[in-house]
């Protein structure tokens, strides 16, 4: 709630006042460029940096005032995810669950099958990719089960059976009833997942957008194939908005067009309409157009 | 799982605190092994007994600083005219394994001066004013340097001298003289009115000024019971800035323990306190912990409470060594409260370098200016601090050092603001040592020192609270 993180007294506010929510069962994609402060942002509200002003709230309690009793219902994994370099996995795992007051003799293994890197059990975290780091601190988050997950650029590093395993939980993890907030640059994996955007720029929250409300926010665009591509045809296509050609056919982007009145039209001139394919609206053109929009 | 004990669990499995833990265990082994079974070379207790009947006869007993009998001491007595300085005689012998050499030289009846040297370095003379004829006049000396230190400008001996029987010893005097001004020269000489002892038992202070490089020497008036003197004897003994190899406390395993052990510890405790907090700050690896469901605050206060209990256990397994050691060299008990106030002192000041760590770890994102920086710091402390003491005090006005005597050999807080606040001594306790005999010792001003601890420990620490609540 009105977030400002500030790390200089001098320097730019890397939070600048900002506010959003994100509910039991929710995908919420934090989006921004680099340096946006969508790591501060999270980091702030897990509570491993203060805010400057204003406070984060879990559950009705504040992260500030009742740090540890806010702390219990989030797990967070971090950008780069750093721990004990010489510490092997499985310790590492025992020791954040026992910290956070679970029993000992808990057998961690099925966590770390879970993340695919059961194998890794005994390796000390210094030997780890990237990837498997970043699947390690997913184990970390999700050992204490807690209510809500705030993950940064949690694609990062993962190779695709690792983007697909996390796209799974994550889809799971809301099914459950889990509250997620995600940070990312691979927007059309984020976009496949999120029910809610917040839109970060130079600490600023700058916009919102339910995915469901994305489409009519941007313009249509629609992949088309006809044979023979002429100039007559692309005059046709020119009625319904602007054109520009692609490797085997022609873009259309625009408003307020069908498929179907597109395909009507170009047969009735005679063409042969190999293909017509809705390109979706995606987030990165939104995103783009809102950056736009502030400058 | 209380994260207390699972903290303490983490630190206390983390293989550069066993490290650390085992060299300073290690340390205090060495050191008690070492010093235990070094013998003690300018630090003898010399006993001279003379007596005229016709000849002169010299008993000389070479010891160590523990009174320990030094064998193959060669020992050479030159006797020579009081007034021309003429020799008379002289006589050499090799001390045997009981340590008690007597060596006779025979010369008229008239006043002598004698001197002896020892080949472990040292060496005593005087000189003898003639006895009445035909009578034994036993003039017996157990003369002793116990104790030499300085502290700043102070200086401060502990002389032992019985007088001999029919005889108290009424005065002493002690003054210095530069290295070529013989005594009675330039120096300046403090008396110090004994009345009729039996015996001197006392400690000599005396402040030289800055730059003086000098020798001390003790003048010593018998006399027997109607107040005539008979002997007047003169010891020249050592140089004030002999190397400290020579010195006899350094042969003692327990001064050397707590004069070397005190910087280790120190050093110790920089090393717990980057591996407990230092490391995982500054490389980030504590953020995990720090979002786990604790307080803010919990995480610096446990890792320094883990970091606290190894250096605790650390310091009790090398105290341990300590106590083992010299029961085993020694064959010396000394009171359990002296290892009380090492102890708590040794720890006080690791918890305070610890702290000070913390709070290094905070202003400095840099693993080898944090380590580097609290290296000199505990270096700092621990062997500057009586100077930085004493030169405090004497800039408040406030009295640098007190006195006082106690049982045990020598005094733990020459060097360190802990132990000095801690030490018995400072705070005037007394008893009789294992030996008899009571020894005196020196500490910087109890109190400045138990209040530069307690800042010590709690500055840094109040610092790094407040930078965790409001900078992070």
């Amino acid at each position: 709630m009105r977030l400002s993180k500030r790390y200089g007294r001098h320097d730019r506010a890397a939070v600048d006042d900002v506010s959003f929510s994100v509910a039991p069962g929710e995908i919420v994609g934090l989006v921004g460029l680099n340096g946006a402060g969508k790591s501060s942002t999270i980091r702030v509200a897990v509570g491993v940096s203060r805010a400057t002003s204003g406070d984060v709230q879990v559950n009705g309690r504040s992260v500030t005032a009742e740090k540890a009793a806010a702390s219990r219902d989030l797990g967070w994994v971090p950008e780069n995810p750093i721990h004990d370099p010489n510490r092997r996995l499985e310790a590492l795992l025992d020791y954040y669950a026992e910290m956070s007051g679970a029993p000992r003799g808990v057998d961690r293994q099925p966590s770390l099958e879970e993340w695919g890197i059961l194998r890794l059990a005994q390796r000390p975290f210094r030997t780890l990719s990237m990837g498997e780091r970043k699947r390690f601190a997913l184990a970390v988050a999700a050992c204490r089960d807690p209510e809500y997950y705030l993950l940064d650029e949690v694609f990062n590093g993962l190779d695709p059976a690792g983007i697909a395993r996390v796209r799974e939980w994550m889809l799971r993890e809301r099914k459950g009833g889990r509250g997620l907030l995600v940070s990312s640059h691979q927007l059309r994996e984020l976009q496949a997942m999120a029910d809610r955007f917040v839109f970060i720029h130079e600490g600023r929250r700058i916009g919102e957008v339910a995915a469901d409300h994305l489409p009519v926010s941007v313009q249509e665009r629609l992949q088309i194939v006809f044979r023979p591509i002429d100039e007559a045809g692309l005059e046709i296509l020119r009625k319904f908005g602007a054109i520009e050609r692609s490797a085997n056919g022609v873009v259309l982007s625009g408003r307020g067009f069908t498929a179907a009145a597109i395909n009507r039209t170009l047969v009735n001139a005679g063409y042969e309409v190999e293909r017509l394919e809705p390109t979706n609206p995606d987030l990165e053109t939104y995103f783009l157009e809102l950056l736009r929009q502030c400058e | 799982m209380n994260p207390f004990f699972r903290d303490l669990e983490r630190q206390l499995s983390t293989p550069s605190t066993l490290i650390v833990v085992g060299l300073l265990i290690l340390s205090a082994v060495g050191i008690v092994a070492t010093s235990a079974t070094r013998p003690s070379v300018v630090e003898r207790n010399v006993a001279i007994t003379m007596m005229y009947s016709g000849e002169f006869e010299f008993s000389v007993f070479a010891s160590d600083a523990s009174g320990r009998p030094l064998a193959g001491d060669r020992i050479t007595i030159l006797l020579s005219d009081n007034n021309s300085s003429t020799p008379v005689g002289s006589a050499i012998g090799i001390t045997p394994a009981s340590g008690l050499l007597t060596l006779d030289i025979r010369a008229p009846l008239r006043g002598y001066q004698f001197s002896e040297r020892s080949s472990l370095g040292g060496g005593l003379s005087t000189n003898l004013k003639a006895p009445p004829p035909n009578r034994v006049i036993p003039i017996v000396g157990i003369f002793s340097v116990a104790e030499r230190g300085q502290l700043g400008l102070t200086n401060w001996i502990l002389v032992s001298f019985p007088a001999p029987e029919g005889a108290f010893v009424s005065g002493l005097t002690i003054g210095y003289f530069s290295n070529d001004t013989a005594l009675g020269g330039t120096g300046e000489n403090y008396t110090v009115d004994l009345g009729a002892y039996r015996s001197i038992d006392s400690l000599v202070r005396f402040t030289l000024p800055a730059g003086v490089v000098a020798g001390y020497s003790l003048v010593l008036y018998l006399e027997n019971a109607s107040g005539g003197i008979q002997a007047k004897g003169y010891f020249g003994l050592g140089v004030l800035n002999a190397p400290v190899d020579q010195e006899g406390p350094a042969a003692n395993p327990f001064l050397l323990w707590v004069e070397e052990m005190a910087v280790l510890i120190l050093m110790a405790a920089t090393v717990l306190g980057y591996v407990a907090y230092g490391r995982d700050r500054i490389s980030g690896a504590l953020d995990p912990v720090v979002a786990l469901p604790l307080g803010r605050l919990q995480v610096p206060a446990l890792r320094f409470a883990s970091a606290a209990l190894s250096l605790a256990i650390g310091i009790t397994v090398a105290e341990t060594a300590l106590v083992v050691g010299l029961d085993r060299y020694l064959g010396v008990t000394l009171p359990a409260f002296l290892y009380g106030a090492l102890w708590i002192g040794a720890f006080g000041e690791g918890l305070g370098m610890l702290a000070l760590v913390f709070l290094l770890s905070h202003v400095i994102r840099s693993h080898a200016a944090v380590l580097a920086g609290g290296l000199s710091l505990a270096v700092v402390f621990t062997l500057l601090w009586g100077t930085v003491t004493f030169q405090v005090a004497r800039l408040l006005g406030l009295s640098a050092t007190v006195w006082g005597t106690a049982s045990w050999q020598g005094s733990v807080g020459l060097l360190s603001p802990a132990a000095a606040a801690l030490n018995p001594v400072a705070w005037g306790m007394e008893a009789e040592a294992p030996n008899g005999s009571r020894l005196l010792a020196q500490a910087p001003n109890p109190t400045l020192a138990a209040v530069a601890l307690i800042l010590w420990v709690v500055l840094p620490l109040v610092a790094t609270s407040l930078l965790v609540r409001y900078r992070d």
